[in-house]
């Protein structure tokens, strides 16, 4: 008897080719990060061709399979074209999807990884500074997936942080009080965050997107904040990603 | 129980596995072409090795247009030594620029990249023939360049990187790319005459 077919919507983060005409893709679902194989998709005759292309949100149907999944349709739910057209805008959207999929864990719930990137893709090209988005969803991925940086209290003593510049550590992903930092002495391990960054960080935590814009941001400013929440992706993943560089950062 | 395979000799081992590192060619296809060269007389078999060999050793890539080519030293290949530069074809790879030639759309010269743009892989800019073709441009020579690149995520990619750099440096080379009759998510190896010659007739201004 033949396995019933399995139902399955995510995004398309990368393609191969295989052998003549198969195409193998792998997906970021609510359900995990899948692999399956697209048979005679780079034939330009195939119903599954123009739907396999990495940046795809899609509907799928499968067959589950001991080795390799293979999909007997897909549909695309959503192409990102806005996106497709712009070429910054294509490396911004790559390191979102490596992002997503590297901080995507095996046993927990992954769902508000898959909506959180869907929500900012289908938002970035509207954005009057795409890297002011980015980094709102570097921040919210990592809260999601329990690497929350701890913006308002010191990490050390909890005691609530006074206004004034501060120092970061991103192996506990939290600040310094100046007390702790003075007893501690980690200057080593922790870079010096500006009272400007430290509101940036804040109003994002409280999610007070609309203050941001009135905060006249620059790319600078920016770029800094996600310099030290770059540093504590890479202390959790262990590896720098292979996109960071081409994401303006 | 012992496996049989595993009691094959070395030789015979290494020869499926290198078999088998083919695109197409499954183990059971591996073993079936190995137990064939085991049959074949010497001879054919050391012609079939010293092509293998010679592919690999004594091939190069041109330093003009990095099509593959015997003739490492010299400047230009037979590819591009005949051919104009005024009108030079930008592909992804040696595949798609023998796939365009065989079809006889395009009059004017190749340059190949050897890849695509692709953050996720790593491969930026710098890693593809792009300083080579900016050199050919520095000629003065040519007169438009024709983006082919494939219509998938990468290929676009590369092309509208390769758009802005040239429209910003190289103010009176017209800039085309192959018109949208290619279905995206395929390659141009695979595409049908019909579908590539209408996309050559097509092709429109990038602006
Ligand atoms: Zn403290
Ligand atoms: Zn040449």
């Amino acid at each position: 008897m033949k396995t019933p077919n399995k139902h399955l919507k995510g995004i398309i983060t990368r393609c191969t080719n295989y052998k003549e005409s198969d195409r193998i893709f792998t997906l970021i679902s609510d359900d995990g990060i899948m692999k399956f194989i697209a048979r005679g998709a780079k034939k330009p005759s195939s119903k599954l061709s123009g739907h396999i292309e990495p940046l795809n949100y899609v509907a799928l149907y499968y067959r589950p399979s001991k080795s390799l999944n293979s999909v007997s349709q897909v549909e695309s739910i959503h192409s990102f074209l806005e996106i497709k057209k712009e070429y910054n805008l294509i490396l911004k959207a790559q390191y979102m999807m490596e992002l997503a999929e590297s901080l995507f864990s095996e046993n927990d719930d992954n769902s508000s990884i898959l909506s959180l990137l869907i929500n900012t893709l289908r938002n970035i090209h509207n954005s009057k500074i795409p890297t002011l988005d980015i980094l709102i969803f570097e921040f919210e991925l990592l809260k999601h997936q329990g690497f929350g940086i701890s913006i308002f209290d010191c990490t050390n003593c909890d005691k609530e942080l006074e206004r004034s510049d501060h120092y970061f550590s991103s192996n506990v992903g939290g600040f310094y009080c100046t007390t702790c930092f003075e007893s501690k002495r980690l200057l080593d391990q922790s870079v010096k965050v500006t009272v400007g960054q430290q509101l940036i960080l804040r109003t994002i935590a409280r999610k007070n997107y609309k203050d941001l814009i009135s905060l006249n941001l620059s790319e600078k400013e920016i770029s800094n904040c996600r310099k030290l929440i770059q540093n504590s992706i890479r202390d959790i993943i262990g590896v720098q990603l292979k996109t960071v560089k081409f994401s303006d950062l | 129980m012992t496996s049989g395979k595993n009691s094959l000799p070395v030789e015979v081992q290494k020869l499926i596995i290198a078999f088998s590192s083919l695109p197409g060619i499954g183990p059971k296809t591996a073993q079936r072409l190995s137990y064939f060269v085991l049959s074949q007389n010497k001879e054919e078999t050391l012609k079939l090795a010293e092509a293998l060999k010679e592919v690999k050793e004594n091939l190069g890539y041109c330093k003009t247009c990095c099509f593959i080519t015997s003739d490492k030293d010299s400047e230009n290949c037979g590819y591009c030594y005949e051919k104009e530069s005024e009108q030079i074809c930008v592909v992804e790879n040696v595949i798609d620029a023998i796939t365009i030639e065989m079809s006889g759309i395009h009059k004017g010269s190749f340059h190949v990249l050897h890849g695509a743009i692709s953050p996720m892989n790593g491969i930026g800019p710098e890693k593809l023939k792009v300083e080579e073709l900016m050199k050919r441009l520095n000629r003065g020579e040519t007169k438009e360049i024709i983006l082919a690149t494939n219509p998938t995520l990468e290929g676009e990619a590369t092309g509208m990187y390769l758009n802005k750099i040239i429209s910003e440096n190289y103010k009176n080379i017209k800039l085309t790319r192959l018109a949208r009759g290619l279905a995206s998510g395929t390659d141009l190896e695979y595409s049908d005459f019909n579908t590539l010659s209408n996309a050559f007739q097509n092709r429109t201004s990038i602006d």
